[in-house]
């Protein structure tokens, strides 16, 4: 039963492995488009913004909303390939580890939702920053309440970032249960 | 290798960090409860207000149709996923233990709502609105989706974990 369960484990092991591999290619394309892509969104934006003042269309009024100004995009940009090059790292490390679960590997998933934690957040800073000093301007509760509305805010990147950090934990507790494994074998 | 310290069977360590997912699971019920809850609010505010705006004979039914019914869509998918993660932390809270099957499946559930979001609300959207809206950023959203393929490689690895949890169980 015990050679068994030793085997599940090697072929669960070599199932992570394989998927490694695929995820770690993928991940790599993705940086590639995010360093291509992040660029010209930032030219596309500034275009936008122009185009917006002029233009009664709506379509055009919503993408210059929603694409945001050009700070904003820079520091995603920067946000998004920091992240993008820690999860590469991430990756290798695992294929070339013994096992996924180790401490390390939690930690180093904790700085990458971090990182991704601060994302949704680059605008609302901004728009404080501009608040706080443009002159005319006012930041009070229902300048903020405006900032953090639905519309306005990523929900759903900032769950992914606190799910992402609970699983850097839930990957520091397998590395207990990997270590205690290793030394009762 | 630093050698684990074992009290009761359990190791020291695996105590402490048991206590830190159970302390953090329950503050984590909590907010994504509420936060799927207001979610569906939102959601079932913002189809009150479609039809609202509606009697009012817009310019530009069909683009109002689409914008009201994908935020709506949207906020739902969301509240999917927030309570879906808020009954994986209700059951870690509980048991101290974060590798079992129906958390496994929770992750591959929530990983599957990241990914297919974009594409649902938008072409739900379009398709009540009968006219398309949206742009191949908008079904894509690549932020998203790569996480949600994170959750789907994290489930994978959650997988072996239960194969561990196992081991350590029996070896209690």
């Amino acid at each position: 039963m015990e050679k068994n369960h030793d085997m599940m484990k090697t072929a669960s092991l070599t199932k992570i492995r394989k998927s490694s591999r695929t995820v770690l290619i993928a991940a790599i394309l993705f940086l590639l488009m995010q360093l291509i892509s992040r660029p010209l969104q930032l030219l596309y934006t500034v275009q936008m913004q122009k185009k917006a003042g002029a233009s009664s269309n709506i379509l055009d009024y919503l993408n210059a909303v929603r694409y945001g100004s050009v700070p904003v995009q820079a520091a995603r940009a920067a946000l998004m390939i920091a992240s993008v090059v820690i999860l590469i790292g991430l990756f290798v490390r695992i294929r070339n580890s013994e096992s996924p679960f180790q401490e390390r590997h939690g930690k180093i998933l904790q700085i990458i939702a971090v990182l991704q934690g601060i994302f949704p957040f680059t605008e609302n800073i901004e728009q404080i920053i501009l608040r706080l000093f443009r002159p005319g301007e006012r930041l009070d509760i229902e300048s903020i309440l405006f900032l953090f509305s639905p519309d306005r805010f990523s929900y759903w990147l900032l769950a992914n970032a606190v799910m992402l950090f609970f699983l850097g934990w839930v990957i520091r507790y397998g590395a207990v249960l990997q270590q205690a494994s290793d030394e009762t074998l | 290798m630093k050698h684990c310290e074992y009290q009761g069977g359990v190791t020291v360590k695996q105590t402490n960090i048991t206590e830190k997912l159970k302390t953090g699971s329950k503050w984590l019920t909590v907010v994504f409860a509420a936060g799927g809850t207001g979610s569906i609010i939102r959601a079932c505010s913002r189809l009150f207000a479609l039809l609202t705006d509606m009697k009012n004979e817009p310019a530009d039914p069909d683009f109002m149709i689409y914008d009201g019914v994908q935020r709506a869509a949207e906020s739902l998918l969301l509240a999917a996923m927030l309570l879906t993660a808020a009954f994986i932390f209700r059951r870690i809270s509980r048991s101290g233990v974060p590798f079992d099957a129906k958390t496994i499946r929770s992750v591959r559930i929530i990983g599957c709502i990241c990914i297919f979001q974009g594409m649902g609300s938008h072409l739900l959207a379009s398709l009540l609105a009968r006219a398309p809206f949206f742009s191949p950023a908008d079904l894509f959203p690549l932020h998203i989706i790569a996480e949600g393929f994170l959750f789907l490689f994290a489930a994978k690895m959650m997988k072996y974990g239960t194969l561990l949890q196992t081991e350590a169980d029996e070896t209690v």
